[in-house]
């Protein structure tokens, strides 16, 4: 227990905190801030996402005919708003701008209609503009409920299956899918970036022993051969430590982005992609969590048992480079960023976890029992 | 282990290029143009293609002319005729819409105002003071060039039609700049090996005390140099193999890269001579070159320093993703963000935009030989400084 310990603390050496920090902070620029400071990202979508902050609150998940004629009372307001704007401004009085309509299609080329343009863009009034296309794209996303799920192409008969399914249930979409859409990223990228934390932390863990000859030292000690299973032990542990701290930073800087209020909807009813099973948000969430835990231990372990392989830190980084790329552009798109979803026939995510485990364990099977044979050098 | 990473790196590029393979036959369709009418675009030769597009239509059985055929054309038309026929059909559009590109080129160029571009620079970064001024003179230069390149007529010559194809982009943005990134990788890893290599096998107690001693250091950098350069070399061959086997540029090499049918996205690519194809590659393939070289002596410096391979490889690595990232943090002043674009990350990693003056904040006349010189002085004094210290250090187990 304590050589446990000990092994870990060995892990944070000062040069190597000190890359941590700093990894850790260029990541964090790369990768994850766009994703919290614009969420939602641009004009429009900022509205809608107010607009469908407000609607969760007063209408639930589902939204019948009665509420979505409310939203459209107040998208004629808010329209009815702009165009008394329009007609008391003298500039579009001069262009001959009355309607909203008028205001879209409006000739380019028009001088008088460009300055009014250009003014309204520099003030508030133009703010008007978007509020009026969000409400747009919601009501016609209401219109065409049913129109968009029918005509999704499928790519095999079970999801023609779980499609009809999901209009014999009248799970439609009502709001938009830039909430998952965003949450989606955000785990890809932190996964990405737990990843590479766990590379440079357990990269030496047994490397160093060997680089510094201690091995036989170690063997001829009173815990011997088992230094070897200690350290796999402490190695699992740091991950374990990593990814949920990782995890617990990046979700409280998550919470920032607002989304809570959609928790407990289902995904049906917030994004567009469809899922095998009816599941909330809060429920998703949670397996995708799940995912990422398993994602970082095979990852890992892989690092342990190339760190436990290599014979110098060249052949180390360079394994390193090919299984994190794997990583990056196989297992993670895949395995985390489609999870449930019918992009993949329903046994195909849950058959990569599996093959991953099943991989794993075989090689640090063998490891493990090769050491216990191992020739003294 | 270096020629396995050697090998997948070959391999993903291969890969890579398979799958966003442009299709070979239609890209011939340039090649044979440029074999039956030259390489420039002039007033006749079009004529004349007109024409053999129209003789085309009158063969697949038009009566109003190809523009017409073409107009008329459905696809449930298209998908009842023969294989040979479709071709053919593909043949004649893809011909029209070469000449038509050609057609508008003039039109096209006349459209565009340089100093629109420098006016967005300055409004999108918001630069004030010096770097305005330093933005305004280099647009007044750009000014000049465009007058140049109109004049020459430039513009007037047979590429691979920018918007469709993306040639520029596909080889140069995507292709260079991954084997670019990937010998940066090989780079890094062998030099930080070599370097510590008698530290870390411990003979470094016996080879500093042998006749050689700490000289041998100086031999070590030549190696990492020699090393870097042949993994470089076999990259790049690898890559540029499986690349130009997929896409035939056999009648291209002579063409102006700054030609009017390399326009790809909203601004034309606006390069501050007329060179060649090959003469852009040789030159995007010596930049790249020189980066590495670069790379390795900095890290071979840090490496004599530091004496550990893993420490020092990941630091390069991460400094080298610092560069690149710390240019976009320096909005709060303008003069230091253009400093910060002398970068040879934003250099290395934009190989599409080179010598191009219309590339924000990297377009300037003599950027590359300015960003080059800088980061070579750094990493010679870096390994210079580096090396007077360690020939003073203390040796110890």
């Amino acid at each position: 227990m304590r050589l446990w310990w000990m092994e870990i603390k060995k892990c944070f050496t000062w040069p190597i905190v000190g890359l941590l920090l700093v990894m850790n902070v260029l990541l964090y620029s790369l990768l994850a801030e766009f994703y919290f400071e614009n969420f939602p990202n641009g004009r429009p979508s900022s509205e809608r996402f107010e607009i469908e902050l407000d609607m969760v609150e007063r209408y639930g998940e589902v939204i019948d005919d009665g509420e979505i004629a409310e939203v459209r009372r107040e998208y004629e307001q808010t329209v009815e708003k702009f165009e008394a704007i329009l007609r008391d401004h003298p500039l579009s009085q001069t262009a001959g701008v009355e309607t909203v309509e008028q205001y879209r299609e409006y000739e380019r080329d028009d001088e008088a209609f460009n300055k009014l343009e250009q003014v309204f863009w520099e003030t508030d009034d133009f703010d008007l503009m978007w509020w009026i296309q969000s409400y747009e794209s919601i009501l016609e996303n209401y219109q065409y409920k049913e129109e968009s799920l029918q005509s999704q192409h499928y790519r095999s008969s079970l999801e023609k299956e779980r499609i009809e399914e999901l209009l014999a249930n009248e799970s439609y979409q009502y709001y938009s899918s830039s909430v998952v859409e965003n949450f989606m990223t955000i785990v890809e990228n932190v996964t990405i970036i737990i990843l590479f934390n766990l590379l440079i932390l357990l990269s030496p863990l047994f490397l160093r022993d060997r680089a510094n000859q201690m091995v036989p030292l170690q063997y001829s000690t009173k815990h011997g051969r088992k230094t070897f299973v200690t350290k796999w032990r402490a190695g699992l542990m740091l991950t374990l430590f990593v990814t949920t701290v990782l995890i617990a930073i990046y979700g409280m800087l998550y919470m920032g982005n607002g989304t809570s209020p959609f928790f407990f909807m289902q995904l049906y009813h917030m994004d567009y992609v469809n899922y095998w099973y009816d599941i909330t948000f809060r429920q998703y969430i949670i397996f995708v969590i799940m995912g990422m835990y398993l994602i970082s231990a095979v990852f890992g372990l892989l690092v342990m048992a190339c760190s436990s392989l290599s014979r110098n830190y060249l052949s180390q980084m360079a394994a390193q480079i090919v299984v994190i790329g794997l990583f990056i552009w196989l297992v993670i798109p895949t395995a985390l960023g489609r999870l449930f979803q019918t992009y993949h026939l329903p046994w195909v995510v849950p058959g990569i976890y599996a093959g991953l485990i099943g991989v794993t364990i075989v090689v640090v099977y063998w490891l493990l029992r090769r050491e216990k044979v191992r020739e003294i050098t | 282990m270096i020629w396995v990473l050697l090998v997948v790196f070959i391999g993903f590029n291969s890969f890579y290029i398979w799958s966003e393979a442009r299709e070979e036959k239609e890209l011939a369709i340039l090649n044979d143009i440029i074999a039956n009418y030259g390489k420039t675009i002039e007033e006749e030769t079009l004529e004349e293609l007109h024409e053999e597009i129209e003789q085309k239509a009158a063969v697949l059985g038009s009566q109003q002319g190809a523009a017409a055929y073409l107009d008329a054309m459905t696809s449930e038309f298209y998908y009842k005729q023969s294989e040979e026929v479709q071709w053919q059909i593909d043949e004649l559009s893809l011909y029209a819409m070469y000449a038509n590109l050609a057609g508008q080129l003039k039109e096209r160029y006349g459209k565009v105002n340089m100093n629109a571009f420098g006016e967005d620079i300055k409004k999108t970064y918001s630069l004030s003071g010096i770097a305005a001024s330093w933005m305004d003179r280099h647009f007044a230069q750009l000014e000049k060039r465009f007058e140049k390149y109109m004049e020459n007529e430039s513009y007037n010559e047979w590429f691979f039609a920018g918007n469709p194809y993306r040639m520029h982009s596909f080889l140069f943005r995507s292709v260079v700049k991954m084997v670019a990134l990937e010998g940066i990788l090989l780079a890094v890893l062998m030099t930080a090996y070599l370097t510590a290599y008698e530290r870390e096998q411990r003979t470094h107690l016996l080879i500093f005390a042998s006749k050689m001693g700490r000289g041998i250091m100086k031999k070590k950098a030549w190696a990492a140099g020699m090393a870097t350069a042949g993994a470089g070399l076999l990259l790049m061959a690898g890559t540029f193999a499986v690349f130009f086997s997929f896409h035939d540029y056999t009648g291209l090499w002579g063409v102006n890269i700054g030609s009017g049918l390399n326009w790809e996205y909203q601004a034309p690519y606006m390069f501050w001579w007329d060179m060649p194809l090959w003469q852009y590659l040789l030159l995007a393939v010596v930049i790249i070159f020189i980066s590495w070289l670069v790379i390795t002596f900095a890290t071979f410096a840090v490496a004599v320093g530091v004496q550990n391979s893993y420490i020092v490889s990941i630091t390069m690595l991460l400094v080298l993703l610092a560069l690149f990232v710390v240019p976009s943090y320096l909005t709060f002043s303008p003069l230091l963000m253009l400093i910060s674009h002398f970068n040879l990350m934003l250099l290395v990693l934009n190989p599409h935009m080179l010598f191009n003056g219309l590339s924000g904040m990297t377009g300037f006349w003599y950027h590359e030989l300015l960003t080059l010189s800088i980061f070579i002085l750094l990493a010679i004094v870096m390994a210079m400084r580096s090396m007077k210290r360690f020939k003073r250090k203390d040796l110890h187990e």
